[in-house]
């Protein structure tokens, strides 16, 4: 077996070339814009569960504030 | 704007906007343009889904659409917090973070896989290992430390879920303590603030603008009114005007101001008016230092969790040695780390505070602000309560109780004279002598001329073609040269007995007195009597008045012991006494001669009209003049105590068991990490119910307490 087709070899070999691809990679200005839509996509969805969390919150009040205004109507009646 | 209307239906409306659709000032602006409406009862905004709530009557509806119509993007009004909104906010907040961390600590679990779960956990653990070890650097053994090890012992044993679970656990408990925290400190905040919304400016040239607080500054000049509250510290330039200070000093009598005189914030001007230079704005008096002494102050928290976090820490030493020995007897590392996992502390830490929290919570609805869990220990557990005796166990509310005539015409006569001359002016003494005739049922007609005022000293007039006087000793015998015989002089001071005396002349002789005295409060026997069911075995009233007229107050409220006669400078020496004496001690007082004896007490009260002082250094204030709210108190905090003490019990009995099975290898350490947080939870759950049942009020009825332990 030559030294260049020892399993160690070509990991080493990979790891190389993966941290050279890696660097261009992460340098690209088209992975920075997937990086920046993708925390912009996270961000938004966070606030619509923020917006969805505060309108569940209020639907429930405003039923309970419904049962509440309607037991008090019966209780008059 | 565009929006929806997402609920609509007698009395209630809600639209939404959207998210972002205006900020959080945007939203306050709005809620107070809504709330300007005639009709419209209550409006809130929340930025985060843009939506608006009106509460309404009548024809609100069309007139908050009209608004909300009305309202364009470019030109949003701004606005600032009311109370409700503040309040409202940190409920909210807190919701979000609870939702938030849960939501977080289950899609972890759920959702990421593995390998990033374990890198996550490891990244949220370090914070913890960073304390436990700055704790070691600083040579303590304490609850830090064994948080970082028992995490540290569940990634060792790859127990990922578990040691994520005791993260998720500690955040909460911090979580809810901050909670409470904000919460009690924003109702203390406002509970002590002045509102004054206007007032009105004296400009350079005399002219008068009404301006908002917010734009004063020092040295500008102010009219206040008769009526009004004084909303700065200042000193008077011109006017005369007399001014309740009871809220400083306690003195129920209005004070005489004049050029020259100081005046303070959150007094009272009764009468007259004042143009007064200011000194110092709201924003930087008194009221607003206090408040910011007990929001810097970690009293609040060191108080609250004092106690178990001293417990907790004590414990750490014998988790650790614990461990060591069940490592060295039984060689095996899982159970070693069985008894790191299985802590005591974890659970003391959690629910104690939650239990004083909750306390001082549910006190802070009945109206009772308690800056610090200790003092709820200390209030549950003293046998010696101290009352001052006016603006405490009196209203401060002067009451004519006697009256002599020295010309034959009759007491009621006397008394409708008194108050025919005194019913034009709103002063406390000449509303006390008005209420008098008028629950006598003496109507009069009116017979007398022009009224003339003398400040500070009493009324003039002309009545049936006599001059009559009505005022103060100096102003009747000094100023008016108005004789007094021995015989009168002796009637009076027979009649007087401690009291405050108001003369009456006509036609320059001495024609009557008036006794004065200010009753004690309609609850306070009830109140007191609440106590000594609660276990106050000794029940105390000191007072500057004369022996006797201190005896008729004790009997009437059921006091069993007074100091009469004392002065302002005995009281902190006499509560000293009793603390000498072996007695845990509560005082409550309101003035600022009562401050040296509130600090020198193991836990002290401030009244709701109390001095700014004797709230500052009292631990407790009522917010509510009524006095049965210290028994509730008592019953607040005694359970309190009762129910940290069951918690100790039941956090020692469980996780001795799971330790004792996890040594012996009955279970495995998951297992009793497992049964540990549900125990913990359990417990800390239980510690938040509400300690007094619902409806009991300081109202309600009186129940004796059956002690439990």
């Amino acid at each position: 077996m030559k030294w260049y087709q020892s399993p160690r070899f070509l990991c080493f070999a990979g790891g190389v070339a993966a941290a050279l691809v890696g660097a261009q990679v992460a340098k690209s200005p088209k992975t920075r814009q997937l990086c920046v839509n993708g925390i912009a996509r996270g961000m938004q969805l966070q606030q619509e569960a923020r917006a969805a969390l505060q309108n569940m919150k209020e639907d429930a009040q405003d039923l309970c504030a419904e049962a509440k205004q309607k037991a008090a109507r019966e209780g008059e009646a | 704007m565009k929006y929806r209307i997402a609920y609509d239906q007698p009395g209630r409306l809600r639209v939404r906007f959207g998210p972002d659709a205006f900020t959080q000032e945007q939203g306050y602006g709005i809620a107070a343009l809504l709330l300007g409406c005639p009709g419209i009862t209550g409006a809130e905004t929340c930025p985060v889904n843009g939506s608006v709530l009106v509460l309404y009557r009548g024809d609100g509806r069309a007139a908050a659409l009209a608004v909300l119509d009305g309202l364009r993007r470019d030109a949003l009004p701004v606005g600032a917090a009311r109370d409700a909104d503040q309040l409202r906010e940190v409920d909210d907040h807190f919701f979000r973070r609870i939702a938030g961390l849960t939501a977080r600590h289950f899609l972890k679990r759920w959702f990421l896989p593995a390998p990033i779960r374990c890198l996550v956990t490891l990244w949220s653990a370090a914070g913890y290992w960073r304390e436990g070890l700055n704790s070691l650097r600083e040579g303590r053994l304490d609850v830090a430390v064994l948080d970082a090890a028992s995490i540290a012992g569940a990634i060792v044993q790859r127990e990922w879920a578990t040691a994520g679970s005791v993260m998720f656990l500690l955040r909460l408990s911090g979580l809810l303590e901050d909670y409470t925290r904000k919460r009690t400190q924003t109702s203390l905040r406002q509970s002590l603030a002045i509102h004054v919304d206007t007032v009105w400016r004296v400009n350079g040239d005399g002219a008068e603008e009404s301006v908002p607080m917010g734009t004063l500054s020092a040295g500008e000049r102010i009219r206040v009114r008769a009526g009004s509250l004084i909303p700065v510290d200042g000193t008077v330039t011109d006017g005369d005007a007399m001014v309740n200070e009871a809220s400083m000093t306690g003195e129920s009598l209005p004070v005489h101001k004049r050029a020259g005189s100081t005046v303070y914030a959150g007094t009272v001007l009764e009468e007259g008016s004042l143009i007064i230079r200011i000194t110092a704005l709201a924003g930087e008096s008194r009221i607003q230092q206090i408040v910011g002494l007990i929001e810097s102050s970690e009293a609040l928290k060191a108080g609250a969790q004092s106690k178990a976090e001293r417990l907790a820490d004590a414990i750490v030493p014998f988790s650790f040695a614990g461990a060591l020995l069940v490592g060295l007897f039984t060689r095996s590392l899982t159970r070693a780390l069985s008894v790191l996992m299985v802590d005591y502390s974890c659970a003391i830490k959690l629910s104690t505070p939650i239990a004083i929290i909750s306390a001082m919570r549910e006190a802070s609805a009945h109206r009772i602000m308690v800056k610090g869990g200790k003092h709820l220990e200390a209030f549950a557990e003293a046998d010696t309560i101290v009352f001052d005796k006016t603006g405490t166990l009196t209203a401060a509310c002067p009451q004519v109780e006697g009256v002599i005539d020295f010309t034959g015409r009759g007491e009621d006569e006397l008394l409708r004279c008194a108050a025919c001359i005194e019913e034009h002016f709103p002063h406390s003494m000449a509303r006390a002598v008005t209420r008098a005739a008028e629950e006598k049922g003496l109507n009069h007609e009116e017979r007398h001329a022009e009224v003339e005022y003398v400040v500070a000293h009493g009324v003039a007039t002309t009545l049936e073609g006599e001059r009559a006087l009505i005022g103060s000793r100096h102003f009747i015998f000094e100023d008016e040269g108005v004789a007094c015989t021995p015989e009168q002089e002796a009637r009076i001071a027979a009649g007087a007995n401690g009291r405050s005396v108001l003369y009456l002349a006509i036609g320059g002789k001495l024609a009557g007195a008036l006794f004065l005295s200010d009753p004690p409060r309609p609850e306070a026997a009830q109140a007191i009597a609440a106590l000594r069911a609660l276990g106050v075995r000794r029940v105390v009233m000191l007072t500057g008045d004369q022996e006797t007229a201190a005896r008729a107050v004790c009997e009437k409220l059921g006091i069993d012991e007074f100091r009469a006669q004392v002065l302002p400078a005995d009281k902190a020496a006499l509560v000293e006494g009793y603390k000498a004496g072996g007695h845990r001690l509560i005082m409550v007082g309101d003035g600022v001669n009562d401050s040296p004896a509130l600090a020198a007490a193991d836990v002290s009260v401030a009244m709701k009209d109390a001095s700014d002082l004797a709230r500052e250094v009292a631990d407790i204030t009522l917010l509510s003049s009524d006095l049965r709210e210290l028994a509730a108190l008592r019953r607040l905090s005694q359970r309190m105590l009762r129910r940290i003490g069951r918690n100790y019990r039941a956090i020692l009995s469980i996780n001795t068991s799971l330790l004792a099975l996890g040594i012996c290898g009955v279970l495995p350490p998951t297992t009793t990490a497992l049964l540990h947080n549900a125990s913990t939870m359990a417990i800390s759950a239980a510690s938040m119910r509400p300690y007094l049942p619902a409806g009991q009020t300081a109202k309600g009825p009186e129940r004796r307490e059956h002690e439990a332990s």
